[in-house]
């Protein structure tokens, strides 16, 4: 019945919980903002170029993968063709760029723009899918686009097998492409941007729709019959994914200054799912921490010769040691050793009763 | 309240439902249905409710046909239903999916309708950690959730002892009474049938037998040769 008393309570909430609730959004916030800013300063403890590239490298797969992974923990759908989004804005950017002969803000918010109205466009046509068929639509369409880009007659739009190399006037948001080209320069737009997609997928997760999204996945049918519409959320949570994917791409374009096919082919989007599976889908921050490993092993493998084998190997030790990912482990180690925490704070409730 | 015209769905080349007319007039109260497996009452729910398209046929609630309207209009317009399988959410907690219901559907007194279920103890649970009968249970919450009007329950009582079928269904006539809400309830509990409804329809090969009030029905020489036998 206490919780029950709870519930009555929450509804009568007082001016003084909800000033205790404010304080505790407020603390998080200032945390994460702390964090934030620290951030900005890695180039500072990070000398090497090398590894500052190799984390930048990591933070546009995590922003890849954060986008597949908001999907299956929202829509329990899985994004197999995650490459179509990143590709895609990639091409959108750089064709914006070098045909159109747009400035960077104009060709960047252009590419974010076209790729989420495509998402759109392709949500609503698969998002009824069962999830199966919905991973393998998501995988031929990036291979599809992949093909368009091969086809000669739009080479001249595409560049075709070449890819498009690009170089922009201006600057981005007060950052040159001489300054983007570096992992120093391009750093804190790489950071903010994982920041704010991580800080995005969070926050809908948190929210109303986070909340209808997972009782549609729980279980759709049900769903239907409190009355809730069940396809306008799940096609709301896909473009959001192919949104944050594209972001990936756009800023793949902004460092790389060149848009190739391989980005569009199914490895690209593999690695993202590689990414995903090893962190883990239950949090926000478990597909960036699988990025981050995924792109750290690949290094070391490399070192080593056998890059493919032992990524393999790899993948599979973590998946089969990790069931629920890397991210899972640390949550359910994290919550054993805080059990008796709060059993001892829960006895103290009863005491004070 | 509720009507239903020469409703029929076949499956293929077999007739679920035959030309099933029937007409529930009372608020607040419990309208059973009977008959032997195959008798077409768990099809007759699917139609009334949407889930399943009638071959031909209409359903009018409050004198409104809402034969071609989606699952969730009619729910939005106060037709809810729950599950021969309990058809709950998995994964979360009994109050927050109450709770997500509540607030889509205006309903005002989740408090009261978890406290007259008996649910308040696992409302922090999650809804597939808890016992069989309370997850029937929360699956009626979410049928109640939002004062619905007409409400279908298919076998609610499916899966529980005899002691657990009286006390929901004690629960359901409480409910009922309570919130003015007419209750269809598809149940193979005959006594329990017989006890707590106020009428009851008796449906046998996709027909209706006999409909009526209970003591009628009992006594339909129809029902007791399709259905009840010698034990009524």
């Amino acid at each position: 019945m206490g919780a029950l008393q709870g519930l009555a309570a929450d509804r009568r909430m007082t001016p003084q919980t909800a000033k205790a609730r404010s304080a505790g959004v407020l603390k998080t916030v200032a945390v994460a903002g702390a964090l934030i800013v620290l951030g900005l300063f890695a180039p500072m403890a990070i000398k090497s170029p090398y590894y500052l590239g190799l984390l930048i490298n990591a933070i546009l797969l995590a922003i890849s993968a954060v986008s597949i992974g908001f999907l299956a923990q929202q829509s329990g759908l899985m994004m197999f063709g995650a490459a179509a989004f990143t590709g895609g804005a990639t091409y959108l950017y750089a064709i914006a760029i070098t045909r159109f002969g747009w400035g960077v803000m104009a060709a960047s918010a252009f590419a974010l723009l076209a790729s989420t109205l495509f998402c759109v466009l392709i949500g609503a046509l698969i998002v009824r899918a069962r999830p199966l068929p919905f991973a393998m639509l998501t995988l031929a369409l990036a291979q599809m686009l992949r093909s368009i880009v091969l086809i000669t007659d739009f080479r001249p739009l595409t560049g075709g097998d070449d890819g498009l190399a690009l170089s922009f006037e201006g600057a981005f948001f007060g950052f040159s492409q001489a300054q983007l080209s570096k992992p120093e320069g391009f750093w804190p737009v790489a950071w903010l941007a994982l920041c704010g997609v991580l800080a995005l997928a969070w926050a809908v997760g948190r929210s109303r729709t986070g909340k209808v999204l997972r009782a549609i996945k729980a279980n759709e049918e049900r769903m239907r019959f409190s009355g809730f519409d069940t396809y306008t959320p799940r096609v709301l949570a896909f473009t959001l994914a192919g949104f944050i994917a594209a972001v990936s791409g756009l800023l793949t374009g902004l460092y790389t200054a060149f848009a190739s096919p391989e980005l569009l082919d199914f490895s690209t989007g593999g690695n993202a799912l590689v990414s995903t599976l090893i962190g883990g889908v239950g949090t926000v921050g478990g597909p960036a921490l699988g990025a981050l490993l995924f792109v750290v092993g690949q290094d070391q493998f490399g070192g080593a010769g056998n890059l493919e084998l032992l990524t393999g190997i790899g993948v599979v030790l973590v998946i089969f040691v990790f069931p629920n990912g890397v991210m899972g482990f640390i949550r359910s180690g994290v919550a054993r050793l805080g059990a008796p925490v709060r059993r001892a704070q829960h006895g103290d409730d009863h005491a004070a009763r | 309240m509720l009507r239903v015209e020469d409703l029929s769905v076949t499956y293929g080349s077999v007739r679920a439902l035959d030309s099933v007319t029937l007409e529930v007039r009372r608020r607040g109260a419990l309208h059973g249905i009977i008959g032997p497996n195959g008798a077409g009452k768990s099809t007759l729910m699917d139609a009334i409710t949407g889930r399943r398209r009638p071959t031909c046929g209409r359903v009018f609630v409050n004198g409104r046909d809402i034969t071609a309207l989606s699952v969730a209009r009619r729910r939005q317009l106060g037709m809810s239903r729950s599950f021969q399988r309990t058809s709950i959410f998995p994964g979360i907690r009994v109050g927050e999916q109450l709770e997500l219901v509540a607030s889509h559907l205006g309903e005002h007194d989740l408090v009261g309708l978890v406290e007259t279920l008996g649910l308040a103890r696992v409302y922090d649970e999650v809804a597939d950690k808890i016992a069989y009968g309370d997850q029937r249970r929360v699956d009626i919450a979410l049928a109640l959730v939002g004062q619905p009007s007409l409400m279908l329950l298919d076998e609610p009582a499916a899966g529980l002892s005899t002691a657990e079928t009286i006390t929901l269904f004690e629960h359901l006539a409480a409910v009922v009474r309570d919130r003015n809400v007419t209750a269809l309830v598809v149940e193979h509990d005959v006594d329990a049938v017989f006890r707590f409804c106020d009428t009851i329809t008796a449906l046998d090969l996709g027909r209706v037998l006999a409909d009526g009030a209970p003591a009628d029905v009992r006594k339909d020489p129809r029902v007791i040769a399709a259905y009840l036998g010698t034990a009524a």
